[in-house]
């Protein structure tokens, strides 16, 4: 069979840059993306931070459509009918180098299949890739409808619930814990009023997150981004708690629950919803990262399960761009030296252990099984708003003192062994 | 005085309602003492028709040609551009059906003149005169101007009122075009006429449609009933025609029809936008979908969020006992 | 056989079209695509290619982006493509548009020339119809069907509710409805290959007609300004038990409406 060098399944961050890496090295490489265009089915909150990836691809970084770079940090913590609201700002963040950037996935996505077009790259959407060709017991090449296309390299990029690596049996399917689903909406504000509203200078952005009776009792939060002339607002939550631990409520019902709160409608009145999407994010962590590499195939980005959702905030971009540069440089030298067997691909893995990619994800092993306790999103929230309901309340009768109060709601949620594991568990954070 | 020609258009013994509309239209410019108007026709004329027709226009023309007898682009075309140049022409119109959409735009360019086609509404009195016409499948209106003469243009049924004029009896001519012979390249082998003989969607006063809440092909009778019962046309969605529970020939929408009948009710269709391209112009809608939150309800006058099921059959009984109290 | 295909790059139909404040413009969302029929046009031409060999050769009018509406077409398996690059015609009235096309036309030697019986932008279905006049050629409009043979052509032609047989000599217009085909999906070989190919452009002054004749004020005719359609009121809900609703459905339609 005919071979190209490479073929790229998956048209979000890992794929696109993978695609840019190989053909800016002057190998022939075919991205095959299922939806209308890059960018179409890819989902983020979101915020990038960008240092971690600026040596992979600096000319990319330099020059990409972000957003807003983010001077504040905002956290919310709800309870019914109270929250209570911390910020956070450093004047580091206002200049050069910025730390981080919020991102429009439509538009930088689309942006950078541009940049890899330039390249060379042959970037096809509406293209779904139903099956890998094998040769000799290695991966060979993909089918897409009834194309097939021979290929030395197949680099699946294909998301979180990649088909392709379940095919090469290189995991196993995806259990619900192992899932979040992230619903988000994008609100359209003139430039100016957001910048009056979150006190920004131009071109300056903040980043928001909501934890507490938003999710209900389930392991997820509430994020908030500020883009030039739209707000990014939605929900993450565990899709094994909201089989099981539901009581009723339906994800979308807990978006409109989550956007109707006063502490959002302040950021939020009088935007024009303008979009609406859902994704699914694996947040297993590294227990769930399944094989990266077999002969002719590598895993990259969402599809390798690089991603850390620790209910505060979900890291993925990163790791989908430099992953998919390691492995275009994988890819490069294994057909400079013909040699494309699991055992050279498997320098791959060598090197996402000697970047931040995969040291990033042991560290945080446990976070998710921490941060998985109720107690985060029910008792301490709620321990924090009626501490200070308490604190700030004068009523009639005459005042207790401070102490006194503070004892008293702390004895009420937090004083108990409950928070003892908690603690101890939280070293592990 | 300036001259208005309408291309009379007739399917056998009845005239377009398009083209009636437009003669009504043209009744009232001659009534203004600015234009004349005549009528040109082709083919078969039987009396009754002729009758009809005299009332409505001061002046009448039929082509008899016997290679006019059916059409032809190219000898409509041909015959009804030569009348115009012969006779000094200002304006020609015609309604926007299929063989008018068809045959004008060669017209147009014989006389070295542009086109506007399937407009919804004239400043006849404008000068130069101007048109609306929808774009993008009815998104848009735009306003076009027209400095160029003679002035061709199509318009879409049900865009101008059939208020018949009176006292009007007019003159009849018999014409040849002449100089045919070898203009007509195509050559109508049959026609296969559409089944039934209710009136077209694109002239229907009153449609009936259907979309996917029916559920099965066989629950189109419920529409058909209600249809029926009104005197109304079926028609469907584009998912019920790619299921193949109807023909092409019904469908509303982008890819299908565009109606603007006076009354469209629609059951068991969620609204989707490329259907209501094709009936957002009808003047009352009444919607019925189990659903209130179904999009059409935005588009609609008046709306039932029920079970159809119920009350299609309901409106057809209430519509039976009202026709027979008389 | 040589086959022509006159395909025009429109917005998307999903793309939003908004009514700038002036009133003379229009804001609209930058995604294209080949005009709908056009599309049926094209895979006819391709068939028929497959059918009888010969060439399918594609042009457009319009402006740089029209590029990628000729690259879909190599890609779905066209031969050859021309863009005839000039953004003041391509914005331009049927008349303007046809004449251009016409001038283009007369250069080529062909025996079918096929495109889509109206571009979903503009809604005209004008253009065939009169690049048929300008030619001297004959045409049949909304086909459905189209057999060709020995030189000669027999196409069904969905006239409102009938279908009219015709038959007509080549070379002819065919302008296509939905239901002629099902257009096929372009294979990743024949994308990569029309990604790579060169596509040639002319300019209008190389088929003799200048740019100012393009301008609102030399055309036949031109749009002045852009109106939105009429609004509906808010929809009145019925109540109700469904006997109940619907009587008072019939009511409404019947006594006060009066459409029934």
């Amino acid at each position: 069979m005919d071979k190209i060098d490479a073929i790229v399944v998956g048209g979000g961050l890992a794929g696109l840059c993978a695609a840019y890496r190989l053909a800016d090295a002057g190998r022939q490489v075919i991205l095959l993306e299922r939806g209308d265009a890059p960018g179409s089915k890819n989902v983020t909150g979101g915020r990038i931070y960008v240092d971690p990836v600026r040596a992979y691809l600096p000319e990319i970084i330099d020059s990409a459509p972000f957003e807003r770079h983010v001077v504040r940090e905002m956290i919310t913590i709800l309870d019914e009918g109270s929250a209570l609201q911390f910020e956070y700002g450093n004047e580091r963040w206002r200049r050069e180098p910025f730390m981080s950037h919020t991102v429009l996935r439509a538009k930088f996505d689309s942006w950078l299949a541009d940049q890899a077009s330039a390249k060379g790259a042959f970037v096809i959407p509406k293209k779904k890739v139903d099956d890998l060709l094998w040769e000799d017991g290695r991966v060979a090449g993909i089918r897409s409808g009834t194309e097939e296309i021979g290929a030395h390299v197949v680099i699946a990029a294909d998301g979180a619930l990649s088909f392709l690596t379940q095919k090469a049996g290189l995991r196993q399917p995806h259990k619900p814990e192992d899932l979040a689903v992230a619903i988000k909406e994008i609100y359209q504000l003139d430039e100016k009023t957001i910048e009056e509203r979150f006190g920004l200078g131009p071109d300056e952005g903040a980043a928001g997150l909501f934890m507490g009776s938003v999710t209900r009792g389930m392991f997820g939060g509430g994020f908030l981004y500020t883009n030039q002339d739209t707000l990014s607002l939605g929900l993450v939550v565990g899709i094994g708690s909201l089989i099981h631990d539901t009581g009723g409520f339906d994800a979308p019902g807990l978006m409109d629950g989550f956007i109707e709160r006063p502490e959002v409608q302040r950021w939020v009145r009088g935007g024009e919803l303008k979009e609406y999407s859902a994704h699914v994010i694996s947040e297993a962590g590294i227990g769930a990262v399944p094989k990266l590499y077999t002969g002719g195939m590598l895993v990259a980005g969402d599809a390798a399960g690089f991603a850390l959702n620790l209910g505060l905030t979900v890291r993925g971009m990163e790791f989908a761009i430099a992953s998919g540069v390691m492995a275009a440089d994988t890819v490069v030298e294994a057909l400079d030296g013909n040699d494309v067997s699991e055992t050279s691909l498997s320098r791959y893995e060598k090197r996402l252990r000697e970047s931040f990619v995969l040291p990033d994800m042991e560290t945080f092993r446990h976070s998710r099984d921490v941060l998985d306790r109720q107690r985060f999103f029910t008792v301490y929230p709620r321990f924090m708003c009626e501490l200070f309901d308490e604190l700030f309340t004068v009523g009639a009768k005459p005042k207790e003192g401070l102490y006194r109060t503070a004892k008293r709601v702390a004895k009420k949620h937090v004083l108990n062994m409950e928070t003892l594991k908690d603690l101890l568990a939280a070293r592990k954070l | 005085m300036d001259k208005v020609v309408v291309f009379v258009e007739t399917k056998g013994d009845e005239p377009r309602k398009a083209s009636m509309e437009l003669l009504c239209e043209a009744a009232k410019l001659a009534e203004s003492g600015k234009f004349s108007a005549e009528a040109i026709c082709f083919g078969v004329l039987s009396d009754a028709l002729k009758g009809r027709l005299l009332s409505c226009t001061h002046k009448l023309v039929r082509f008899t040609d016997p290679e006019l007898a059916a059409y032809s682009p190219e000898g409509y075309a041909r015959a009804l551009a030569g009348y115009a140049a012969e006779t000094g022409a200002r304006m020609i119109i015609a309604g926007a059906t299929g063989i008018g959409r068809d045959f004008l735009p060669r017209v147009a360019v014989i006389l070295g003149t542009g086109m506007v086609s399937d407009v919804t509404g004239a400043n006849w009195f404008d000068d130069p005169m101007t048109f609306v016409r929808p774009m993008f499948g009815g998104k848009v209106f735009a306003e076009v101007a027209f400095p160029a003469s003679p002035v061709v243009v199509t318009a879409r049924p049900n865009s101008f009122a059939m208020d018949m004029p009176q006292g009007i009896n007019g003159e009849y001519e018999e014409r040849a075009a002449g100089s045919l012979a070898g203009a007509i390249h195509t050559r109508l082998v049959r026609i296969e006429e559409a089944k039934g003989d209710t009136v077209d969607l694109t002239e229907a006063d009153l449609i009936v449609a259907g979309g996917r809440g029916l559920k099965a092909a066989e629950n189109f009778k419920l529409i058909e009933d209600l249809a029926a019962a009104m005197g109304a046309t079926v028609g469907a969605t584009r998912s019920v025609v790619d299921a193949k529970w109807r023909d092409q020939a019904d469908q509303i929408g982008k890819s299908g029809k565009t109606v603007s009948p006076k009354l469209y009710i629609g059951a068991g269709i969620s609204g989707a936008i490329h259907h209501i391209m094709g009936m957002d112009t009808s003047k009352v809608v009444l919607a019925i979908n189990r659903d209130p939150n179904a999009i059409i309800f935005n588009y609609a006058n008046y709306g039932i969020a029920g079970d159809l099921f119920e009350v299609l059959p309901a409106m057809t009984e209430e519509i039976r006992k009202r026709k027979e109290r008389g | 056989m040589n086959i022509l295909v006159l395909v025009k790059q429109v917005p998307d139909p999903e793309a939003l079209v908004e009514i700038a404040a002036s009133g003379r413009d229009l804001n609209i969302e930058p995604k294209f695509s080949i005009n709908l029929f056009d599309e049926f046009a094209l895979e006819e031409a391709l068939r028929i290619k497959e059918k009888h060999g010969g060439k399918v050769k594609v042009i457009s009018l319009g402006g740089p982006k029209t590029i990628e509406a000729l690259r879909t077409a190599i890609a779905m398996g066209a031969d050859e493509a021309v863009l005839i690059e000039d953004e003041a015609f391509a914005a331009s009235d049927g008349y303007n548009t046809a004449l251009v096309l016409s001038k283009a036309l007369e250069k080529e030697v062909f025996d079918v020339i096929l495109t889509g019986r109206q571009a979903i932008d503009a809604d005209r279905g004008e253009v065939p119809q009169m690049i048929a006049q300008f030619l001297g050629l004959p045409h049949v409009g909304v086909v459905v069907k189209l057999d060709i043979s020995d030189g000669k052509a027999t196409a069904e032609s969905s006239l409102e509710g009938a279908k009219e047989i015709i038959e007509v000599g080549l070379p002819a217009v065919f302008t296509a409805q939905k239901g002629l085909n099902e257009p096929r999906v372009p294979l990743i070989t024949g994308v990569m290959k029309a990604m790579k190919v060169q596509i040639p452009k002319v300019s209008v002054e190389d088929l003799g007609l200048t740019r100012d004749m393009a301008v609102p004020e030399s055309s036949k005719t031109r749009i002045v300004r852009y109106l939105p359609p009429k609004k509906r009121p808010a929809v009145q809900l019925i109540p109700g038990e469904p006997r109940e609703a619907a009587a008072e459905a019939v009511r409404l339609l019947a006594d006060v409406e009066r459409v029934i």
